[in-house]
């Protein structure tokens, strides 16, 4: 396990440090056009490119991958497809240099978590291993994109995984620490940042609360435009081609007034952390917007990255431009500077949009190189995540999962019965009656059958007709005068009152129809032939099946 | 959408009626205002429910209750109306019906039915003419029971009829014990549940001798009615 832990470590720290690397060589190579009218275009191209190559080349699809990782792990045992380990970083390096705005930590999250899932397959792990090892891989890129090894952790657990095992802590604390190793020794830390003190002071406190909410706010903005955007372009726009060329020329557009919301955005954020940016608080109000409305675009046209980084920005952002707020309203009042704000403000937006308090305030803990700011971060993080949850129920990331069904962690009771198929719990053993046989001709059939339940099946089509239920005729075997005169058809129950079930059902399904009729168990029916029936207490001891069969350590 | 005719004046819920909406036991209710997964009042020692906080606690958790109340409904109006001697009041006795074979015999006699409710006599005297062609509905001792099970794609029927026919000449009938039929005792159920309650009723004072000796003797409607009555209700049904 340690040794699977250094090698995704390794890998994933080299994907972030190369990514990085990547991206500052291709935005360096490509400023040289700066003069050129065509540099208005290269968002729109690389979008473009971007959704070819996932398209036909790596044929795999853009949006940010984080969810496809949390899949991967709740649904598939941790199982992810070895070519998103690079398909979605060479997307992000496209996307990400061209100038759209985007974040680089997804493709990265999602090539680390598709190698970690393959390493643990090369080395035959089983399932729970697997999702640990897949986890690992997303904690080595964040440690190893922010020198944050904690917080890679702390999200991965949060975010990823949903669950805190302390079975599944070993690999990704080794793969964690590796990749901040190797981003050290490479040097590939994007938000380095002068290890400054914070004097926090009460003021500074009281003006957190407020900030709480107007970051709320503003992540619950961002979400509302990231779904938004990806609806309406898919309602209106069905060719990807399509979509991903108006989704670019409307980025390009927006890059091209507001340069500052171009790529991750990295660079902005230093700049409003050490509070060497000069700006006005409506700039800063519409900054913030057209990074949401940037960063909506590129993704939701195709194009490859995350939301993490653009979060930061306009964290970074949002949090500059309410200490600007601040001291108008209060310019008596003592605070201990914007690059605070900013700084609980990023924490604030990563809280708030995904969900992930605790991943949010040790990310700029790591950062900062302190605990000074704990006191708002916390307020901040935590006040945030819920106002956020109130309107929101899901975070970005659960969202896409939630809305196709996927969102089940595991070894819960949802994920067990959703492994469960119908052709398992199906049974036919059951001896057919013709309508028109009396139920004295029925005794001897009674008498032979291992079950209570005889289907009814028309005598010359097949067809299902009905079920008779031995417990609603039992009462009537005994009266030797209705048996004589008694037909099947007259006692059976057939599709008007009962709920057929369909083959295509889930587990869940089925439980909710027996759960809205009193019956113990229903046919499967198709295209009018009966399959067989479900009982609802087989169900039970199938689930415990399920449960026997749990992988432990 | 939900309509509760069963505890519906009711504002408070004592447990045990909380235990019949959501179709548990009532220790279960007890327990889960033990550990606090149920929402109560408590007065002292006692508690109760509201009715309304009940119902959004139950939609919100997945219970569904409405089934069950539309089942106790059911089983509340089925009881009350599976007499015997009403559904023949309700469906009338005839005397001296023509007719020398099934066919004519169930064709006069349904033309002769003074249904309650709409019906259309042709589609149900072809229902009749295929459930007696499958098996006779001549139950032995001089009786027959015609009927059909879908009785409600064709009458919406509330409660059971029963018109009774007495044959002027009794005719083979392919009964059960050879006998020929001399009276017919139609069965129209709403549900097929309510048909076989009533024809094992039916069976069942058929059984009396001074009951059968009264229908051979064409004794009058209020003395037949009064008999079946004396041998449903000693039953205390």
């Amino acid at each position: 396990m340690i040794i699977i832990g250094i090698i995704v470590g390794l890998v994933s720290g080299l994907a972030a440090v190369g990514l990085n690397r990547g991206l500052e060589f291709f935005s360096h190579f490509l400023r040289l056009f700066n003069k050129t009218p065509y540099y208005i275009f290269f968002p729109l191209v690389g979008i473009v490119l971007t959704v070819i190559f996932l398209k036909f080349i790596a044929r795999d699809f853009g949006g940010h991958g984080v969810p496809e990782v949390i899949y991967g792990v709740s649904i598939m045992g941790g199982a992810l497809k070895f070519r998103s380990s690079f398909s979605r970083w060479v997307g992000g390096l496209i996307t990400l240099s061209s100038g759209a705005s985007a974040g680089p930590e997804a493709p990265i999250i999602i090539s680390g978590a598709a190698i970690g899932s393959n390493v643990a397959n090369y080395f035959k792990s089983n399932e729970r291993i697997k999702i640990a090892v897949t986890g690992s891989g997303a904690a080595a890129a964040i440690a190893s994109i922010f020198n944050a090894p904690i917080t890679g952790i702390i999200f991965t657990l949060e975010v990823i995984l949903g669950e805190w095992s302390h079975r599944t802590m070993l690999p990704i604390v080794i793969s964690s620490v590796t990749g901040t190793v190797v981003s050290r020794l490479l040097r590939g830390n994007q938000i380095p940042f002068a290890h400054r003190v914070f004097e926090v002071n009460v003021n500074d406190i009281f003006a957190s609360a407020g900030l709480s909410v107007a970051i709320a706010v503003f992540a619950f903005v961002f979400i509302r435009a990231l779904k938004w955007s990806s609806t309406l372009l898919d309602k209106y726009l069905s060719n990807f081609l399509a979509k991903a060329i108006v989704g670019g020329a409307l980025v390009s557009t927006i890059i091209f007034f507001f340069p500052q919301v171009r790529g991750e955005g990295y660079g902005l954020v230093r700049q409003l952390i050490s509070e060497k940016y000069d700006a006005g608080i409506l700039i800063l109000l519409v900054l913030v917007g057209m990074k949401m409305l940037a960063t909506s675009l590129t993704l939701g046209s195709g194009g490859a990255g995350g939301v993490f980084a653009p979060s930061l920005v306009i964290g970074s952002l949002a949090g500059f431009f309410y200490f600007q707020i601040l001291t108008l309203f209060f310019p008596a009042a003592q605070f201990t500077g914007a690059s605070l704000f900013s700084l609980v403000a990023m924490a604030g937006m990563i809280s708030g949009t995904m969900q992930a308090p605790l991943s949010g305030i040790f990310l700029i803990v790591e950062i900062t190189g302190g605990y000074d700011a704990i006191l708002p971060l916390l307020l901040v993080s935590f006040l945030t995540a819920m106002m956020v949850k109130f309107f929101e129920k899901h975070s970005i990331y659960h969202y896409e999962l939630v809305k196709k069904g996927y969102l089940l962690r595991p070894q819960t009771d949802a994920r067990i019965l959703s492994d469960i198929k119908i052709e398992e719990l199906l049974e036919t053993d059951l001896l057919k009656v013709p309508p028109d046989m009396l139920l004295k001709e029925m005794i001897p059939l009674i008498k032979k059958s291992t079950k209570n339940y005889f289907p009814v099946e028309d005598k010359e089509t097949g067809e299902f007709l009905g079920m008779v239920y031995f417990s609603d005729i039992k009462e009537y075997l005994f009266n030797s005068d209705l048996v004589n005169f008694t037909l099947v058809s007259m006692v059976m129950k057939t599709h008007r009152d009962l709920t057929l079930l369909s083959i295509d059902d889930t587990v869940r399904q089925i439980m909710d129809k027996f759960d809205a009729t009193h019956f113990r168990a229903l046919p499967v029916v198709k295209e009018r032939k009966f399959l067989g029936i479900i009982s609802k207490s087989t169900i039970l001891d199938h689930y415990r099946n399920e449960l026997k069969a749990q992988t432990e350590e | 959408m939900l309509d509760f005719t069963f505890m519906k004046e009711k504002k408070k819920l004592s447990a045990k009626e909380v235990a019949v909406l959501l179709g548990i036991p009532l220790v279960k209710v007890q327990r889960w205002v033990h550990q606090g997964k149920i929402p109560c009042k408590f007065k002292g020692s006692e508690y109760f429910f509201k009715r309304n906080e009940m119902i959004n606690w139950a939609q919100s958790h997945n219970f569904t209750i409405i089934e069950k109340e539309q089942e106790i409904e059911k089983k509340k109006i089925e009881h009350e109306t599976i007499s015997l001697s009403s559904a023949i009041k309700r469906g009338g006795m005839f005397h001296n019906l023509e007719g020398d074979d099934i066919f004519t015999v169930l064709q006069n006699a349904v033309q002769a039915i003074d249904f309650p409710v709409k019906a259309n006599k042709d589609l149900i005297f072809d229902e009749i003419i295929a459930r007696e062609s499958i098996a006779s509905t001549g139950i032995g001792k001089g009786v027959a029971i015609p009927h059909f099970r879908d009785v409600r794609k064709y009458l919406k029927l509330q409660y059971p009829i029963i018109p009774v026919f007495f044959l002027k000449e009794a005719i083979d009938f392919n009964s059960i014990d050879g006998k020929p039929v001399f009276v017919l005792f139609f069965i129209f159920a709403p549900s097929p549940e309510m048909h076989l309650k009533i024809l094992s009723r039916l069976s069942f004072c058929l059984h009396d001798e001074e009951f059968l000796s009264m229908l051979k003797q064409g004794v009058d409607e209020n003395q037949l009615l009064a008999k079946i009555k004396t041998i449903e209700s000693p039953n205390g049904r």
